[in-house]
């Protein structure tokens, strides 16, 4: 499906964006903190932090290369716009909050 | 039932047998109308049984949920199986039925050791003392699938020249001669039962019997086929080689087929003899807890889980390890079950009902008919009353029944991997409260899952994965898009689209159908052989006297046939 240089690019753009935008916000989660207790959450915290450090400098270089084989799916699928729609598809993935904390229906 | 229907139903020609006696069995326990409903041929010997041998007076007075229990148990080993998974369902059965049905047992005798011996014999295709120096004959274990051996290897024979002496030692798993035969027999017969309740029992599909079997028929599959259950063993020690407390036997794969399991000897205390394990010099509390986070690491982190972690299959070795056995019964669980299911479960042990609906509706387990805001209710209620306890209070057995009939209660159908996973933690919170009572499962399991939770959403290769398969998926649809709404418009410009519309009442129109055309073949054969007869039996010749009360005899079958059409349309 796709080459591990691509798979450890895709890792590393995906682990950069978990470190940033997802983890802390998950940390500070009420239902998080009382789960774990502050020491646990600290030692969870480090070791998942470190984890995610790891795969982001591991994949650094192949970043540009899982670009190359997305486009390539999507190009190759309908062109352009398939892109865009692929890469808006995978903004809003990135973005959306978990399941769980969107307003119930 | 039509004779179109028997002929089109394979088991009922070639289990006739059988099916007699299942309706037997059933009207003998109570349940003529039952049997008279599956139709021909039960019908016929449920008629027959209810005219000749009446149940006895007093069937009636016992309650139906142990009626169901002992008809279970008297039609054998398949449907005893069928039963305990049926305990398994308090989301889909009430609790009375359930309660009965874990009291289902399978008490069955040994086989003989002639069969023991030439059945390994013709798997392994060597005689017995060529493989084994010693083999017990009375077995340590039997149950309805297969029986348990103590025997030491010969030297040399499955296991490596340079393994320990000890290696020798091995327990034989010997299938019941013949089993796989019984089992598929009775499960086609299951099946055609399932479907005939469906068909027949509007009350009864809610309950998706046929769904029910289907699942049933995967797991025993699974189970009386042992080189599956050698594959599990070593996946399941392969995913606890970090595990230095969790023991599972090595099995010895050259020895092993889909009828013959040998695996190493596990000398130890089983963890139902609560005396014994109280006398090892270990510490319980981590006893328990190492038990608790192999059950919940299986589950949450590998995805496949021993499903029948039955108190009997756990031993406490005397360097204070646990040993697991009995990999017959695993269930596995997707990735994107496992999510919902890690986040349901955060939710409810930290009491978040809004995130706990939220994942019921996500993963599609609402139906359109139920009412979201007296769900949230129910689980409000039951949260804040075990929020009342204290955590060691709580036992978490209870608390899950509870849910489950909450599901019950608003139609929210759990998949089969839930409740086994459900199960699975259930049965592990009894043993750890059996060897150490102060056990407090909701705080052991607590930061276990909260932990599992964290770890998986932000496992960076996991969400890869996704990624990609999305991905592809989505350049899948872009690519094939066109070309499909091209043949849908195409199709709507030439007048061709034809929507297929199913009548929830078609059924029993048909049915209704079927009914009115019999009055009135009835109705027209009935005056024509009457007044035929009248006009015969009038006649000089014998042989035409002959024929007009032949024609009467007709008639009065037509008749009959008139007056029962007209009975059971009215019962319906």
């Amino acid at each position: 499906m796709m080459d591990e240089r691509s798979r450890r690019g895709l890792e590393s753009l995906v682990a950069a964006f978990l470190r940033e935008q997802v983890a802390p916000a998950l940390f500070e989660r009420e239902e998080v903190r009382r789960g774990l207790g502050p020491e646990r959450l600290e030692r969870v915290r480090r070791e998942v932090l470190a984890r995610l450090e790891e795969a982001e400098r591991r994949g650094m270089e192949d970043r540009e290369r899982a670009h190359e084989v997305l486009r390539g799916w999507l190009g190759g699928a309908t062109g352009g716009p398939g892109l865009e729609a692929l890469l808006a598809l995978v903004r809003s993935w990135l973005a959306s909050e978990p399941s769980s904390r969107r307003s119930p229906g | 039932m039509t004779l179109g229907d028997l002929v089109l139903a394979p088991w009922r020609l070639r289990d006739l047998g059988r099916v007699r006696r299942i309706a037997g069995v059933l009207v003998r326990h109570g349940f003529a109308d039952v049997a008279v409903r599956l139709g021909w041929p039960a019908r016929l010997r449920a008629w027959t049984a209810a005219l000749l041998r009446r149940p006895p007076p007093d069937v009636e007075a016992v309650p139906v949920e142990m009626r169901i229990r002992r008809v279970l148990e008297e039609l054998g080993p398949t449907f005893i199986k069928f039963g305990q998974v049926l305990a398994t369902r308090p989301d889909l059965l009430p609790m009375s039925l359930v309660l009965e049905l874990k009291r289902l047992h399978d008490h069955v005798t040994p086989f003989p050791f002639d069969e023991v011996r030439a059945t390994i014999e013709s798997d392994l295709r060597r005689p017995l003392h060529e493989v084994f120096e010693s083999f017990e004959e009375e077995p340590i274990a039997s149950a309805s699938i297969a029986q348990v051996h103590r025997a030491r290897l010969q030297a040399g024979v499955g296991v490596p020249p340079d393994a320990p002496e000890a290696a020798r030692d091995v327990v034989v798993k010997v299938q019941r001669p013949h089993l796989r035969d019984v089992v598929q027999a009775d499960l086609r017969i299951l099946g055609g039962i399932a479907a005939l309740l469906e068909r027949r029992f509007p009350e009864v599909r809610p309950f998706r019997p046929r769904a029910l079997v289907e699942e049933f028929r995967r797991s025993l599959n699974r189970e009386t086929d042992f080189l599956a259950e050698m594959h599990a063993m070593v996946r399941y020690k392969q995913m606890f080689a970090d595990e230095p407390r969790l023991f599972v036997p090595d099995p010895v794969p050259a020895l092993c087929t889909r009828r013959v399991l040998v695996m190493q000897r596990v000398d130890g205390v089983k963890v139902t003899d609560i005396e014994a394990v109280r006398g090892l010099d270990v510490d319980l509390k981590s006893l328990v807890e190492v038990g608790m986070r192999v059950t919940m690491r299986s589950i949450f982190e590998f995805g496949f889980f021993h499903a029948d972690p039955h108190p009997g299959n756990f031993f406490i070795r005397p360097d204070g390890t646990i040993a697991l056995l009995d990999f017959g019964m695993m269930g596995s669980i997707e990735s994107e079950r496992l999510d919902e299911l890690l986040t349901y479960l955060v939710a409810l042990v930290t009491g978040d009902v809004e995130m706990m609906v939220n994942v019921l509706a996500d993963a599609d387990l609402i139906g359109d008919d139920t009412d979201v805001r007296a769900l949230r209710g129910d689980l409000r209620a039951i949260l804040d009353r075990y929020a009342g306890s204290s955590i060691g209070a709580i036992d978490v057995t209870s608390f899950l029944t509870e849910s489950m009939e909450v599901a019950r209660r608003h139609h929210v159908v759990l998949p089969a991997d839930l409740l086994l996973v459900g199960k699975a933690i259930a049965i592990m919170e009894g043993i750890g409260r059996e060897v150490y009572p102060e056990f407090e499962p909701i705080e052991a399991v607590r930061p276990l899952l909260t932990e599992m939770y964290v770890r998986r959403t932000l496992d960076a290769g996991l969400h890869a994965q996704t990624l990609v398969r999305t991905a592809l998926d989505a350049a899948n649809l872009l690519r094939e898009a066109p070309h499909d709404l091209r043949r849908i418009l195409r199709k709507i410009r030439r007048g061709d689209l034809a929507i297929q519309v199913q009548s929830l009442h078609e059924e029993a129109r048909q049915r209704g159908l079927h009914a009115r055309t019999n009055r009135l073949v009835f109705g027209f054969l009935f005056p024509t052989f009457f007044f035929g007869g009248t006009y015969l039996i009038g006649m000089e010749s014998s042989l035409q006297n002959l024929a007009g009360l032949v024609s009467f005899g007709i008639a009065g079958l037509c008749f009959l046939g008139l007056v029962v059409s007209m009975v059971q349309s009215d019962g319906r």
